[in-house]
């Protein structure tokens, strides 16, 4: 009784993730035709010429990046947009990061006030480039990612500010496309969520990606695909809805009074983006103020994923109590119909398919060997089962491949190959672990530690 | 076989049916792109032997005119090339009948044949596709009607000017952008059109949205016989109109202007038209201005104090202003004039001046001020 209970419970569920899962992907795409097809005749080139295009601070938290910080930075300046700037915060680095950015950008110490909206540990100095580059580096005491962006904020300059990692690498237009939604609509739009994808297996040149090719190993090949489904396959569609409830904390721009307003990101928190995006959410709800969250698919940014097990498990469990503490802080917003489609939709799935998935999966590998010692396990359903939700994460994936086809990456025919086959071989072991680490990650306290990630610097990814 | 099995069977024939697909259409589009890629090759060369020389072997390019990246290739060479290439271009269009083409293509029933066509002809900028653009203007589709918008630009006719205005009373925020940008590559031929219709407002009034833009579009073009009907939109009741406004007069604002705008910094109720105001301000640089932005460097909104500090650099006496609000005793004066102080370089030089020994005595008393003064403790912005 008992297990019938639970194979039925099990297939509903399965079934709600495939009905959520093709909504949101046909939403999905037909933004994503939308996007491309504004790209090419929607005047997005005049926005470079045009006084309504609104100026951005580009914040960029910097921890013992000597590395690859200068070319991040540089990069960074060679984006096609009319009017910006890139601070630089220096978060206590126990490396050289500012002398070499000192030496490259050829810093100077200036005596600049700034707003103190947020609370972050003390400023040692502000330094402005003597290049014509719109460079300023602030120096202060190590408080932790979350400190240098809030500290990034309280220098910037323009009223919207764009925040990211210094190992992201952006394309050219990535800035322009995702400011588009913000002329669009300036009086409600407070953040704009930009496309992550690996750069691991990518050619860099000058700072810009030139060839992508897809990585050699496949536990980051593996990633590749998880970006794909969920920046291309998922994200659009609930961008469309109006429930989007992450924005990437590697590319994510934010109107600047909304960030302070909303106090912005709590010290320490491990998932700090969705925190950030909930409470923004949250905050604009109850002031009754219209504003949109939107994500951008066209908007590009390249980051490095996990090269080992070892990291790929701490930031797996790290992601994972993050959103734990963000569903435990959120969870008056499940089907709260003040909320709108967020409260009634979008936080539901995400809590219902991201945050439980793994403990639904995890509980149905425990109940199977049990009932089969128990002598309940019908054989001639549950193999077929098994091998049913096989090839049902497979569809899924090879979906996702599809919408991505729109970019036209990895298309020689053996990387085709390669990515097609990564979609069975996934759902042979290497989503499993990703599983046990997500419910060690549910189970374990909640305090953790950010993690090392060993950089190789953006221009050493291909090997 | 049991419902289980059959569903084994249906999602295993989906996956491998979806790979095989999948794989099929990634080699072809591999192959598409590369063909594309080769084919643009081909006709970017082709294209630039045939207007720098000027013969046209027409039996090679006649079965071309049908290819979209032809074209493509044809009408960007048009928004590049002028002189004697610019009249072989032309040739080339006439003999292989690409305007006809193209004007055929406008009224299309296909969104992108049409939109594709009309960007395409708006390249051309030749008055006898005026009517046509016109008659897009009324497409369905936004971006038909800004690309027949940018051909009217093109054209250069400040008659349609007052119709694209007319079009900003009832388009997206993003195409209002847009439509400004248009309007201000008119120049100073539309700035006639456009203060008629502003003062001719229809009898419900016009949109603010639509007034803001034609203020921008006003300050764009930095004409200043637009000046006095700035002058009036000071007075209008929306905010974002007078903000406009004021932002406006400081690249078309004449002296009549400094008086208007000294009044609006001081007792507008909206922090953005006093903050537009003071950089206005600025940009004129009257020596009337210098007392009334010392005074806005103790208004409560943020950004006005910095603005007016900004401003204060650019009018006459404005740095000493600066320098006493340092050691005054008002807190964001102090703040807003110290942080234009270190912003535009004037404490930095000083420091460098005295370190060369090239120092006045102006410099050692800065920088006596600013070692004085505790650090900025700047309140919440506004």
């Amino acid at each position: 009784m008992i297990f019938g209970f639970i194979t039925v419970a099990v297939l509903l569920y399965v079934i709600a993730i495939e009905v959520q899962l093709l909504a949101v992907g046909l939403l999905s795409l037909r933004q994503l035709r939308h996007d491309r097809y504004l790209a090419r005749y929607g005047g997005l080139d005049e926005m470079l010429y045009s006084d309504t295009t609104p100026p951005v601070s580009i914040i960029v938290p910097a921890y013992n990046e000597e590395a690859g910080i200068v070319e991040a930075v540089r990069s960074m300046t060679m984006l096609r947009y009319p009017r910006f700037e890139v601070v630089v915060v220096n978060d206590g680095s126990k490396d050289d990061t500012l002398g070499v950015l000192v030496d490259a950008f050829r810093l100077i110490e200036v005596t600049v006030p700034y707003r103190r909206d947020l609370e972050t540990e003390p400023i040692r100095g502000i330094y402005r480039s003597t290049l014509p580059l719109p460079v300023t580096v602030v120096d202060k005491h190590n408080g932790g990612k979350t400190d240098a962006l809030n500290a990034g904020v309280n220098v910037a300059r323009y009223p919207y500010v764009m925040l990211t990692d210094a190992d992201v690498v952006l394309d050219g237009e990535s800035l322009l496309r995702a400011m588009r939604h913000v002329v669009e609509d300036r009086e409600r739009t407070v953040a704009v969520g930009g496309n992550i994808r690996p750069i691991n297996g990518c050619v860099v040149n000058r700072g810009r990606v030139v060839e992508t090719h897809l990585p050699k190993r496949a536990l980051e090949r593996v990633q590749v695909l998880e970006y794909i489904r969920s920046f291309i396959a998922a994200r659009p569609g609930w961008s469309r809805l109006g429930a989007l409830v992450l924005v990437s904390g590697a590319f994510g721009i934010y109107r600047r009074d909304a960030l302070a307003e909303v106090g912005g990101f709590r010290k320490g928190h491990l998932g700090e983006d969705l925190d950030l995006t909930m409470r923004l959410h949250r905050l604009m709800r109850e002031k009754r103020r219209p504003y949109r969250i939107v994500f951008a698919a066209d908007a590009i940014a390249w980051t490095e994923v996990p090269t080992t097990r070892k990291v790929l498990r701490t930031q797996r469990i790290r992601w994972h109590k993050g959103l734990r503490m963000v569903v435990r802080d959120f969870r008056d917003v499940l089907f709260n119909p003040r909320y709108g489609t967020l409260g009634m939709l979008g936080w539901p799935a995400y809590v219902a398919f991201e945050f439980v998935a793994p403990l639904v999966e995890f509980v149905g590998w425990l109940v199977i060997p049990v009932a089969w010692l128990t002598g309940y396990l019908d054989l001639s359903v549950a193999v077929p089962l098994a091998v049913a939700a096989f090839f049902l994460g497979a569809i899924n994936s090879l979906i996702a491949l599809f919408f991505d086809e729109a970019y036209g990456y990895f298309t020689s025919p053996l990387e085709a190959v390669r990515l097609l086959w990564l979609t069975y071989l996934e759902n042979l072991g290497l989503r499993q672990q990703t599983v046990v680490w997500r419910v060690l990650a549910m189970l374990g306290p909640t305090a953790s530690s950010w993690g090392d990630m060993q950089r190789r610097g953006v221009n050493n990814l291909a090997s | 076989m049991n419902w289980a099995e059959a569903l084994a069977w249906i999602t295993g024939a989906s996956a491998i049916t979806l790979s095989i697909v999948a794989f099929v259409v990634k080699v072809i589009h591999h192959f598409v792109l590369r063909r594309r890629g080769l084919r643009r090759a081909l006709y970017v060369h082709a294209v630039g032997e045939i207007i720098a020389h000027g013969a046209i072997p027409w039996e090679k390019v006649s079965g071309w005119t049908r290819d979209p990246v032809f074209r493509e290739v044809v009408f960007e060479y048009v928004g590049t090339v002028g002189g004697k290439e610019r009249t072989h271009l032309n040739d080339l269009i006439d003999v292989l009948g690409l305007r006809e083409f193209l004007v055929r293509d406008t009224r299309s029933i296909w969104t992108r044949k049409r939109l594709r066509a009309v960007a395409q002809l708006a390249h051309l900028a030749e008055p006898a596709l005026e009517l046509l653009f016109v008659e897009r203007l009324r497409d369905r589709v936004p971006e038909v009607r800004l690309h027949a918008a940018k051909g009217l630009a093109r054209c250069g006719n400040p008659d349609v000017v007052p119709r694209l205005l007319d079009m900003t009373e009832t388009e997206s925020p993003w195409m209002v952008a847009r439509l400004s940008d248009i309007l201000v590559a008119f120049g100073s031929d539309a700035v006639p059109y456009i203060v008629d219709w502003v003062r001719e407002a229809p009898p419900q009034g016009h949109r603010p949205e639509a007034l803001e833009t034609a203020a921008r579009t006003l300050g764009g073009i930095g004409d200043r016989s637009a000046c006095p009907v700035l002058v009036e939109l000071l007075d209008a009741s929306d905010p974002m109109v007078r903000t406009a406004a004021a932002g406006a007069l400081g690249r078309a604002g004449t002296p009549d202007a400094v008086e208007p705008l000294i009044d609006a910094l001081r007792h507008d109720d909206d922090w953005r038209v006093r903050a537009k105001a003071a950089s206005s301000l600025g940009e004129l640089s009257d020596p009337r201005a210098t007392g009334p932005l010392a005074e806005a460097l103790r208004d409560p909104a943020w950004r006005v104090r910095q603005d007016a500090a900004a401003a204060l650099v650019s009018v006459p006496n404005g740095i000493h202003a600066l320098i006493e609000a340092v050691t005054g005793t008002d807190p964001f004066a102090r703040d807003a004039a110290l942080y234009q102080l270190g912003i535009s370089g004037v404490i930095d030089r000083a420091r460098r001046r005295i370190e060369s020994g090239e120092d006045a005595e102006d410099d050692r008393y800065l920088l006596r001020v600013v070692a004085a003064t505790e650090p900025p403790t700047e309140a919440k912005a506004s």
